[in-house]
């Protein structure tokens, strides 16, 4: 899935009792950054190398997502040891409260940990992030996740015709490298689906006010995932949050509106 | 691998189909397999394959090529009697050729549980029923004692809650 950037490199974390070892890419110069991937794993994309041009970005690999190391899942049974995992994972990288950004899934995982341990981070970027639930802005995940693969690019973009969203679901040039690719982004959904179900169940609802960092909460009001309607349930939860909603914009905030998220990010980063 | 070669430990399924002779075998089946592998298995959509979390990234890469152009699974939706039974993907024939078939590759892949799935396709009752008694009758009595000189035990097999105990060898089979 990692593609891109000649000077992203790769760092293996041994954690939960050397059972595990996570694959972390960094990238970048400046203080430390942490950013959790979406739902289909991690894909080093063009808005990471502008990260990485101020911060030195950690992008932790969620267990089994990594090419190569497929069963690595199989040590990780509950969201809870996940969550305990990335936390052992930070103190092993040596990070002194990093800024954390989580995408989707990832924000979730952020979000969370923000909120079981309120010194880990010491600032809280969470794009669309999964989490909450609400019966009546239903997230259409199994649908997505389950249905016909042409119709996947609705769920993630205002815009699926652009060439930033072509860009950002594109399969291999060479035909006999496709099947893997696939099989490998099939896989990797199935490993971060295995905590993101049942959204509803997790109980972020309740420990989200335990978040003490400065949060800032990006949203594209046209996301066909997870409805506009949560960021105000994210943003009511935690105290002097920012909610940031962006115009003709859909789930991949960076993707859709890659200028303005960026301003609101950096931004805040910097602020 | 660290194990015993147990056979019990493994477990397959094969599509068979028993008449009284090869020729009748092919003119009472021919059609209700083709129907079967065609509409059936050949038939599920690449996404119904791969459904996150169901298969390792290996066999998801294997089920994608095989559903693709020239791949397995899409071959079936044009398979003909002869390419199924010549390749085994179902074996049908007479009591003795359905036996031999199918003692060659229990023992070839040390086969302890078989699972054999008589109605197929629009095979319609009467020769379903006829071709199960033939197994049962014909071809079973060779299978069942494949493994008993080895003397395992079949430690897996189902059993009533509250109960204890392995079932040795076959009798397992003779017992359900």
């Amino acid at each position: 899935m990692t593609t891109g950037s000649a000077d992203v490199r790769d760092e293996t974390v041994e954690v939960w009792d050397s059972r595990l070892r996570l694959h972390v890419k960094i990238a970048g110069d400046g203080p430390p950054l942490l950013y959790f991937h979406p739902l289909m794993g991690l894909s080093w994309s063009p808005w990471l190398d502008q990260l990485a041009q101020r911060y030195t970005v950690y992008a932790p690999e969620h267990p089994g997502t990594s090419p190569g190391d497929p069963q690595a899942i199989r040590e990780v049974q509950t969201f809870w040891e996940l969550l305990l995992v990335y936390e052992e994972a930070i103190r092993k990288l040596g990070l002194e409260r990093p800024a954390a950004i989580g995408q989707s899934f990832g924000g979730m995982v952020a979000a969370d940990l923000a909120a079981s341990f309120p010194r880990v981070f010491s600032r809280l970027v969470l794009l669309s992030p999964a989490g909450l639930w609400r019966d009546d802005a239903p997230i259409p995940l199994m649908e997505m996740v389950a249905g016909p693969p042409e119709e996947l690019p609705t769920y993630v973009f205002a815009h699926p015709e652009s060439e930033a969203a072509r860009a950002a679901l594109a399969l291999p040039a060479d035909p006999e490298q496709i099947p893997k690719a696939i099989a490998q982004t099939i896989w990797n959904t199935g490993c971060t689906t295995k905590f993101a179900w049942p959204i509803a169940d997790h109980g972020l609802d309740r420990r989200l006010h335990r978040i003490q960092v400065p949060t800032l909460i990006v949203w594209g009001r046209e996301d066909a995932l997870v409805p506009v309607a949560y960021a105000k349930e994210f943003g009511s939860r935690i105290a002097g949050s920012q909610v940031e909603v962006i115009d003709d914009c859909g789930h991949a905030v960076p993707v859709d509106q890659p200028e303005r998220s960026w301003t609101a990010i950096s931004g805040f980063l910097a602020g | 691998m660290g194990r015993d070669r147990n056979p019990y430990r493994l477990g397959f399924v094969q599509v068979v189909a028993v008449s009284e002779t090869d020729e009748r075998a092919e003119k009472e089946f021919a059609k209700h397999l083709q129907a079967h592998y065609r509409s059936g298995p050949g038939a599920i959509p690449r996404t119904a394959m791969a459904v996150p979390g169901y298969a390792e990234p290996a066999a998801i890469e294997g089920m994608l090529r095989s559903a693709g152009h020239g791949g397995m699974l899409a071959r079936l939706r044009t398979a003909t009697y002869r390419e199924l039974v010549d390749s085994q993907v179902a074996i049908v024939g007479s009591p003795a050729t359905v036996a031999d078939q199918i003692e060659a590759f229990v023992r070839e892949f040390r086969i302890g549980n078989l699972m054999v799935m008589l109605q197929n396709g629009s095979m319609p009752r009467d020769l379903t029923e006829k071709s199960i008694s033939l197994f049962g009758e014909e071809v079973l009595p060779r299978l069942r004692p494949i493994w008993d000189e080895e003397g395992w035990t079949n430690q897996w097999w189902p059993r009533a809650q509250g109960t204890t105990g392995a079932v040795t060898g076959a009798a397992a089979g003779r017992q359900a």
